[in-house]
C-alpha cells in the first residue's frame, strides 16, 4: 500500500511556523505546571512524544486540515499523557495537572475569542469535577481529554459561526 | 511515575516553597520540531477506502493567537502573561 508524506521533506516557513506555535503550546503548559510542580526534561520528552503521536491520530481519525495548531487539543493530550503518567492513587499530582491544563485552555479560549469567552471559575470546578470522576473509574460521570477539549472547542466556534452569521446584517 | 508534589516535597498546596532553583524543564524547539515533524508533520498518511464524502474538517487558532504561541516558543510570554493578570484579578473580584 502506498503511503503519502503530510509534510515536506525540507520544512517550508508555513510547517515551521506550525511547528514553532505548537512548541508554544508546549511551554505555556508547562509555563502553568511548573508553578507547583518538578518535571524532569525526560518526563517531558515522553510526553511531547506520546502528545504528538495522539494529535496525529487525532487529525487522522477525524479527517481534520490542520490549518493552524489546534492550541487546545494539543494541550490536552499534553496533560493527558502527564496524567497517565501519574500513580493510580495519586489525586493530588492530578489535579495540580488538571488546574494547570484548565488554565491553559481557560487563557486560549480568551485569546481566540479576544475575552467574549470567558470561563467561569464555577465551570472550571465541574469540568474539573468531571475529570477527577473519570480518573477515579467513574466514568458514568466523567470526561476525558476529548470531553475537555469539546467544552471549550465547541463553544469557541459556536461563537465564531454566530459572529460571521451577524456581520452581514 | 512522575515525581515532586507529593507531601513532604515542594509543593504550594503543602505549603512548601517550589524549588526555585530548578531550572525549568524547557525543551528547545529544535528538539520539539525533530519530534513534531517525525511523529506529526512528516507521518504517512494512509489513502482512505473507497473515498471522502464529506470535506475535511478545518481547525486552529487565529493569526493573532499563533504570533502569541510563536513569540511564548521564543520565550515571549507577554501575551498570556497579559490575560493571566487579568483573569487573576477578574477571579479575585468573584
Amino acid at each position: 500500500m502506498s503511503v503519502k508524506p503530510v509534510g515536506l521533506t525540507a520544512q517550508s516557513a508555513a510547517a515551521l511556523r506550525l511547528a514553532q506555535s505548537a512548541h508554544g503550546v508546549l511551554r505555556i503548559f508547562l509555563r502553568n505546571v511548573e508553578k507547583n510542580y518538578t518535571l524532569q526534561i525526560d518526563q517531558v520528552e515522553s510526553i511531547v512524544s506520546e502528545a504528538c503521536l495522539q494529535h496525529a491520530k487525532h487529525l487522522d481519525t477525524h479527517d481534520i486540515n490542520q490549518v493552524t495548531i489546534d492550541a487546545s487539543k494539543l494541550a490536552c493530550w499534553l496533560g493527558g499523557s502527564l496524567i497517565e503518567k501519574l500513580e493510580g492513587d495519586n489525586d493530588h499530582q492530578c489535579e495540580v495537572i488538571i488546574d494547570a491544563l484548565l488554565k491553559t485552555l481557560r487563557g486560549f479560549l480568551i485569546a481566540e475569542s479576544k475575552w467574549f469567552l470567558l470561563m467561569p471559575a464555577s465551570a472550571m470546578r465541574l469540568l474539573k469535577s468531571f475529570l477527577m470522576a473519570e480518573r477515579r473509574n467513574n466514568p458514568k460521570h466523567g470526561i476525558w481529554m476529548n470531553g475537555l477539549y469539546a467544552a471549550f472547542h465547541c463553544p469557541l466556534v459556536a461563537w465564531k459561526e454566530g459572529k460571521a452569521y451577524k456581520i452581514p446584517l | 511515575m512522575v515525581s515532586g508534589c507529593q507531601k513532604g516535597t515542594s509543593c504550594a498546596r503543602y505549603g512548601l516553597v517550589s524549588s526555585s532553583l530548578q531550572p525549568p524543564p524547557t525543551m528547545t524547539f529544535d528538539r520539539f520540531n525533530q519530534i513534531w515533524t517525525t511523529l506529526v508533520a512528516d507521518r504517512p498518511v494512509l489513502p482512505k477506502a473507497g473515498g471522502k464524502s464529506l470535506p475535511p474538517l478545518d481547525n486552529g487558532v487565529s493569526e493573532d493567537t499563533v504570533n502569541a504561541l510563536v513569540a511564548a516558543s521564543n520565550g515571549d510570554f507577554a501575551f498570556f502573561d497579559e490575560i493571566d493578570a487579568k483573569l487573576a484579578a477578574y477571579d479575585a473580584k468573584k
